[in-house]
């Protein structure tokens, strides 16, 4: 048998096994068998030396064309048979994907805070600094500088707990105005700031009563501050927190530390204004008090009244979460039952 | 203060209004009316009746089958239950369909046989609270004085359906405690001018002066003292007019002199005193301090201890009346009185204030006493209760007032410029229109171009500042008529301070490793404030806690997470894991304690559920520490953080427990809580931690800056340590740190092993080196080297077996 024809039936012997074979792993003995280096290709060739000078070019070139083809059998079958198995295992890979996935439970903010985050970025976004201050505070800051001496009979409106005969737990956040007055230099710009935090009165807890609350007061201070900006600012504030349609009303009312003072109603958000158990059958609701700081405010901060005026506001948060949920007691924001938290944990 | 409807209208038309209308227009213009409140829902068929038979029932030990004239042809037969019942009496007769106050409709019907057709009331049973029911008909029927007429409708007598607005008077509008005051706000209101009537004295040729002098300790203390003196008196039970004006105001009417002080109270808001003249034992009154620990029986015939901040009348000798506040025992109004003197006066505020808050007294008079009075009246509504009294019980009043007056006579005028107004209400406001305002209310004024000067009445002593004006102007003109702007100054940007955004990340970051967020109260018990803390010093109380749960400022935060997880558990809310942050409070040398605001967190059990993939999730030690240390780093603090072991704190687990320090400072605790504590709370394994969020603000911080990514890769040694179980990893770190050469870039344990395997007492550690030189490749000679001195160190100093 001359070597052309040792070499094409070596090709045809591969070219069968080749098609037979169904595993990677035969495919890759079959490659080895006939092109690794002690394959029977190789062993065909290393005849060559024995073979005519003019007889090894043409030999030669066959068995490289040979091996060529084989090469190229072989990749395309190993490509064939590594893509039937991924198909396999594809196939075997099939998970439930309605599996729970992997968490960690997130914990959830207090409601509380979410409404005060939401005040202050109302706020934030109109030019107000947020300032916070001591709760426990000097009598002077909590009652005098807000126009309220010592036998004032508003003090009654406000049971307080004291610490000493001169320091107390603070009513309102009031005090971090006085403070921030004290200090404000007007050639920088006006005063707006808001004083968010925990305030404490002598009250005994019930379904709504709680010695412990939170309170945001909001103050302005500037050439020309006039009512109708209180009117306006307020009106805003009403919108963007209980709904574009809401309105507000003002009614006199009285506090020693503005004049004139307001108490300021929304539309009720529940009915709209018809009637309903949220606003007790008025169609509004109280919301917050408010007015034009006294003269006698400013003038204990060292700020010309005459040339200076202001409004300040305030308001509850615990108030605001209770009537905007519809939560029925106070109580259940200090208690940090689970069950209550996780009723806000989609934050706005 | 309760207004009724109908005595308003005495003095103001309201024929144009209704009490629902007008309470709405009073609320939006000052004051707010709380309620609207009628003594009967409905008063039909409640009729006036006189018992003409009343006999016993047979077979019955306390009904009387009566027979009333309700002014029909045939008398009413009605079995009556009432003790007090008696033929001539006239009654209150709720006849067949009417409807008493407890909502109970009469029928006619059989009792024992008898006919009854009605039923003769209480005034309970018609409407009225008991603390207003003359003490005589508290318990039976009501029987009217004698004028009264037959058939007619009680509403007519009792003002069954008055409507009585009930008005929330701020301590500023102290004025409104009074009808008069009252009816010059709604006639402000409505545009109507209140009418009163004109006051007559008529005297007798008595003089004052044979009766009564007065004098004053100190005129501070009472700027106005005056006294009649009313002799010959009967003094009966009041008319029914009377009576009812008191009882729809709230007051329980008493006998014709007590009766008509109050009503002119209510009148005028001038409360008044009468004394039995015949029992004051003295012709000269002088009002002065009382002694220290003087003794006084007050008019409920309880003995007083007073002090030299109290106020009394004396009768020169002995005080027979607590000024402002309350009578005398032995000088009170008797049936029996025959001469009464009559005090109007005006007292020191805070005074008044002072005595009725120190004795628990505090009543419409001393209230009225300490939020002021108008002074212009106090003799006209001295003179008016003298003129009813001897009116109504055939007295005499005697010439002249015995008096002493200290007021200084003030004129009070405040002015104020139209511009002034449009400023401060940003409204365009003409002169005129300011001027109707001021006429409303009935303020006389003089106008100077743009500027009107008030004379402001006495009944508004309120009004002291331009600002006061505003807000009269604002407030009769129509807060809702005011437009609405939005400052418009110079703006500047507003945003959170580098705290307050630390705090919110915090907020945000413990949430997301599954810790919700709680607020506790800052106020607990003095143990509990000094429990979980690493803070030496004084905890603050208050002085007179509400109760002994809250009455010392926490000075930790992790005791109310604690009570937190047990309030949870014990409601089967597993899982649990708290965060608060909040202030904590250290008794300081300054006035005020040192305010220090916390991050505070505690869990027990797990912070994953039992899930389908993780099965032993139980949280320890190492967790808290983990959150802590991505907090700090995301926090980018650029000091050390040091974890050492802190034994000593009593409630912490004393081999579990780290103290971290920055700079030799304490900022924080991570730890178990002490075995004992835990089962103390029923908790079981429970990790919590604090943080002093403040020191973590002002710790400098790591500022973000580009460095060259290295171009050249890394290497990596590893090597196993047999070590005494007493050394800890950070012993080890801190000598290979130490030791590690230039090259050097970062340690990391990736195995820790304690067991049967290797000998006891002993642990093996295996750490992970990573050496990078970013400017060229790493020679391997060099890192060998570096890796050599550090095995070498590791045996020197710590006594190491390398595996």
């Amino acid at each position: 048998m001359s070597m052309q024809e040792e070499l094409k039936g070596l090709e045809q012997q591969a070219f069968e096994s080749i098609k037979n074979a169904t595993e990677l792993n035969v495919l890759d003995a079959i490659r080895i068998e006939y092109l690794g280096k002690k394959g029977k290709l190789t062993q065909v060739l290393k005849g060559m030396r024995n073979l005519d000078a003019s007889q090894r070019p043409i030999v030669g070139s066959l068995a490289n064309d040979v091996r060529d083809k084989l090469t190229v059998q072989l990749e395309e079958t190993k490509e064939k048979l590594e893509m039937k198995k991924m198909k396999e295992k594809i196939t075997q890979e099939k998970i439930d994907i309605t599996l729970p996935g992997k968490n960690i439970p997130r914990g959830y903010a207090h409601v509380i805070t979410q409404i005060m985050e939401e005040l202050e970025d109302l706020f934030i976004g109109m030019g107000y600094q947020v300032v916070e201050g001591p709760e426990v505070e000097a009598d002077s800051y909590n009652f005098e500088r807000m126009n309220l001496p010592k036998d004032h009979p508003a003090r009654d409106m406000q049971d307080t707990f004291y610490i000493t005969e001169e320091t107390l737990m603070r009513t309102h956040t009031s005090p971090v105005q006085a403070r921030t007055m004290d200090t404000h230099d007007f050639s920088k710009g006006p005063l707006k700031m808001i004083s968010p935090g925990k305030v404490y009165r002598r009250d005994n807890d019930d379904a709504t009563h709680s010695h412990q609350f939170h309170q945001i007061e909001g103050l302005v201070v500037d050439k020309n501050i006039s009512m109708s900006d209180l009117k306006g600012t307020l009106e805003i504030f009403a919108k963007k927190m209980f709904g574009e349609e809401r309105e507000i009303r003002l009614r006199p009312s009285y506090f020693p530390f503005t004049e004139p003072s307001v108490e300021v109603d929304v539309s009720c958000f529940r009915c709209g204004g018809k009637g309903c158990s949220v606003c007790k059958q008025t169609g509004w609701i109280e919301i917050l008090g408010a007015g034009i700081v006294h003269p006698n405010v400013l003038e204990m901060s060292g700020i010309d009244s005459t040339e200076y005026s202001g409004f300040a506001f305030g308001m509850g948060p615990d108030r605001i979460a209770m009537l905007k949920y519809g939560i029925d007691d106070i109580r259940h924001f200090y208690q940090n039952d689970l069950r209550f938290l996780e009723q806000f944990k989609v934050r706005r | 203060m309760r207004v009724s409807y109908g005595w308003l209208n005495e003095y103001i038309d309201l024929s144009e209004t209704n009490p629902e209308k007008l309470a709405d227009k009073i609320t939006l213009t000052g004051i707010e009316t709380e309620d609207i409140i009628k003594i009967a829902k409905n008063a039909q068929n409640i009729v006036v009746g006189e018992v003409i038979e009343a006999d016993e029932v047979e077979g019955s030990d306390h009904l009387k089958h009566t027979y009333v004239n309700i002014g029909k042809n045939e008398p009413s037969s009605i079995v009556c239950g009432a003790p007090n019942v008696a033929v001539g009496q006239k009654v209150i007769v709720a006849l067949p369909e009417a409807q008493l106050a407890n909502g109970i409709k009469i029928k006619e019907s059989k009792i024992k046989g008898i006919e009854s057709n009605g039923m003769i009331c209480s005034l309970q049973e018609v409407g009225f609270s008991e603390n207003v029911i003359p003490k005589k008909y508290a318990k039976g029927i009501y029987v009217f004085p004698e004028d009264v007429r037959i058939g007619v409708n009680v509403s007519e007598y009792l003002g069954l359906e008055d409507s009585i607005l009930d008005l929330a008077i701020t301590p500023n509008r102290a004025d409104a405690l009074s009808m008069r005051g009252v009816a010059y706000e709604v006639g402000a209101i409505l545009d109507k001018k209140p009418q009163f009537k004109e006051v007559s004295v008529e005297e007798t040729d008595s003089l004052i002066e044979d009766f009564v002098s007065v004098s004053v300790e100190a005129d501070e203390d009472v700027p106005f003292y005056s006294m009649r003196v009313i002799e010959n008196l009967t003094v009966n039970e009041s008319p029914i007019w009377l009576q009812n004006k008191l009882m729809l105001a709230g007051i329980r009417p008493l006998d014709l002199v007590v009766d008509v002080t109050n009503y002119i109270m209510l009148e005028y808001g001038q409360p008044l005193h009468a004394f039995d003249y015949d029992k004051i034992d003295a012709k000269t009154l002088k009002v002065r301090r009382a002694q220290q620990s003087e003794k006084m029986v007050t008019l409920d015939e309880v003995e007083r201890t007073l002090t030299t901040q109290d106020l009394v009348i004396t009768n020169g000798e002995k005080p027979i009346a607590l000024a402002g506040v309350m009578g005398g025992f032995d000088s009170h109004i008797t049936r029996k009185t025959t001469t009464v003197a009559l005090e109007s006066a005006l007292f020191n505020p805070s005074l008044i204030r002072k005595t009725a808050q120190k004795l628990n007294l505090r009543s419409e008079s001393s209230s009225r006493f300490e939020k002021g009075i108008n002074e212009g009246t106090s003799i006209e509504a001295l003179n008016k209760a003298a003129h009813l009294i001897a009116d109504l019980g055939n007295g005499d009043i005697v010439t002249g007032v015995a008096a002493v007056d200290n007021r200084i006579a003030k004129e009070n005028s405040v002015a104020i410029s139209l511009s002034r107004i449009n400023r401060s209400l940003g409204t365009d406001l003409t002169i005129k229109e300011v001027e109707h305002v001021m006429d409303k209310l009935a303020f006389p004024y003089e106008k100077k171009e743009e500027t009107l000067t008030i004379s402001v009445p006495s009944r508004r002593w309120d009004i002291t500042i331009p600002a006061d004006l505003l807000e009269e102007v604002a407030r009769i003109y129509g807060y809702n008529n005011i437009p609405s702007t939005l400052p418009s100054g110079e703006s500047i940007p507003g945003e959170l301070s580098q705290g307050q955004k630390m705090v919110r990340r915090t907020q945000t970051f413990m949430e997301e490793q599954g810790f919700s967020q709680a607020i506790t109260y800052a106020l607990t018990t003095p143990a509990k404030a000094k429990e979980f803390t690493w803070i030496k010093g004084e905890a603050v109380s208050v002085q007179w806690p509400m109760s002994e749960e809250r009455q010392t400022l926490r000075m930790n935060l992790i005791t109310g997470l604690l009570e937190t997880l047990q309030y949870n558990l014990s409601r089967r809310n597993t899982e649990v894991a708290f965060y608060e942050i909040g202030n904590i409070f250290i008794k300081g040398e300054k006035e005020l304690p040192r305010q220090e605001k916390h991050l505070a967190g505690a869990v027990t059990g797990s912070l994953v559920a039992k899930n389908w993939i993780t099965h032993d999730p139980e949280v320890d030690y190492y967790t808290i520490k983990g959150i802590i240390e991505k907090l700090l780093e995301s926090i980018g603090i650029s000091d050390s953080i040091e974890f050492e072991l802190e034994e000593t704190i009593q409630t912490l687990h004393p081999g579990q427990t780290a103290r971290l320090t920055m700079n030799n400072d304490i900022i924080g605790l991570i730890g178990r809580v002490h075995p004992i504590k835990e089962r103390e709370h029923d908790l079981s394994e429970t990790f919590v931690f604090e943080l002093n969020l403040d020191a973590l603000v002002k710790a400098k911080k790591q500022e973000n800056v580009f460095d060259i990514i290295p171009k050249y890769p890394g290497t990596s040694r590893d090597i196993a340590l047999l070590v005494d179980e007493s050394i800890t990893h950070a012993q080890i770190e801190k000598v290979i740190n130490k030791a590690g050469g230039d090259w050097l870039a970062n340690v990391r344990l990736f195995d820790l092993y304690q067991g049967s395997s290797i000998p006891k007492g002993k642990k093996s550690l295996a750490y992970t080196l990573d050496y990078l030189n970013p400017q060229s490749t790493l020679v391997e000679e060099d890192v060998n080297n570096d890796f050599d001195r550090v095995k070498e160190q590791l045996i020197e100093q710590l006594n190491v077996e390398i595996r």
